[in-house]
């Protein structure tokens, strides 16, 4: 779901660039003031984790394949600050380093799988926790929160191309939800399994919930 | 921890790595919707040493190995950094008497 140079108009890059920008830097303060020492190497081996998931396609139908976005396992693991952080590094180091996502479309980008993964997956968790106990909301957040993850990212990737022109608004709607409602399925099953395990494993590396 | 931060990061190198060389082809689901669209992607408006996670300098299957090994310790490091960096920043918490 990397918007490619060359798609977005100024109209359309300009203001995500900058609502990305805001973003990264409101994120940026609320992790300097709780960052504890010991989530540091773990959010760099999770965005080395990430980068390396992303790599890898699967099919999801005839000639079409998805991959991981990573933006729910990120944040259940390190909170949704830090989650935005670590993933816009993931982000940008495939922008800058494998040309993968234009340039011009990063805020866009870092807007649809960063801000917009991390923030509907802390609200599933939020809303889980206050029904459930911490492992059984982890889950629900990975599963759900990966699900709503990469389709409404998608969506809003497609309504960002639709106003720069370049894709008309009900084929590209119905093809985009239709194909990335079947890779959050993905998504969701293999964060929940990966949470599973990891929360199992090392239950200490989840944050303990803001009271 | 520690031993927790190595597993994911042998993992991650392993995913990269070789897994990679049996990841799908096949266009990504935007990219599905840009074809049947006939919508057509700009060139990159930067040159880049890995062009499509590919390192074209050592061939396909020893150039991808290295790029997706590159990739993701520079992910790793870079995390490490800006992390480092925003806890410099921090001021010291007072000292509680």
């Amino acid at each position: 779901m990397h918007i490619p140079d060359g798609m977005l108009t100024a109209q359309v890059w300009v203001p995500l660039a900058g609502a990305s920008a805001l973003a990264v830097g409101i994120a940026a303060s609320k992790v300097r003031q709780r960052l504890e020492e010991k989530q540091v190497p773990v959010a760099g081996v999770l965005g080395a984790f990430v980068f390396a998931a992303q790599m890898i396609n699967f099919p999801v139908a005839a000639g079409t394949s998805g991959h991981l976005v990573g933006a729910a396992l990120l944040t259940v693991l390190l909170g949704p600050w830090l989650a935005v952080l670590v993933m816009s590094c993931v982000l940008i180091a495939q922008c800058l380093v494998f040309q993968d996502g234009g340039l011009t479309a990063l805020g866009a980008n870092v807007f649809n799988m960063a801000v917009i993964g991390c923030a509907v997956t802390a609200v599933v968790h939020g809303a889980a926790q206050r029904v459930g106990g911490e492992r059984r909301s982890a889950l629900v957040a990975g599963a759900l929160g990966g699900w709503l993850a990469v389709l409404l990212g998608a969506v809003a990737c497609t309504f960002e191309l639709v106003a720069s022109g370049r894709f008309p608004l009900r084929q590209s709607l119905i093809a985009m939800a239709g194909v990335h409602a079947v890779i959050g399925i993905f998504e969701g099953a293999i964060t929940a399994i990966a949470l599973g395990y990891i929360l199992a494993v090392r239950p200490d590396v989840a944050p303990a919930p803001e009271r | 921890m520690r031993r927790f931060v190595l597993a994911v990061l042998l993992v991650s190198f392993i995913i990269a790595g070789v897994l990679y060389h049996f990841a799908s082809e096949s266009p990504d689901g935007l990219e599905t919707v840009m074809g049947e669209v006939g919508a057509e992607e700009g060139e990159p408006l930067a040159p880049s040493p890995f062009p499509d996670y590919e390192f074209p300098l050592l061939g396909t299957a020893l150039g991808k190995t290295v790029a997706g090994l590159a990739g993701t310790a520079l992910v790793f490091l870079l995390v490490l950094g800006l992390l480092r960096l925003l806890a410099r920043q921090r001021p010291e918490p007072s000292q509680p008497r």
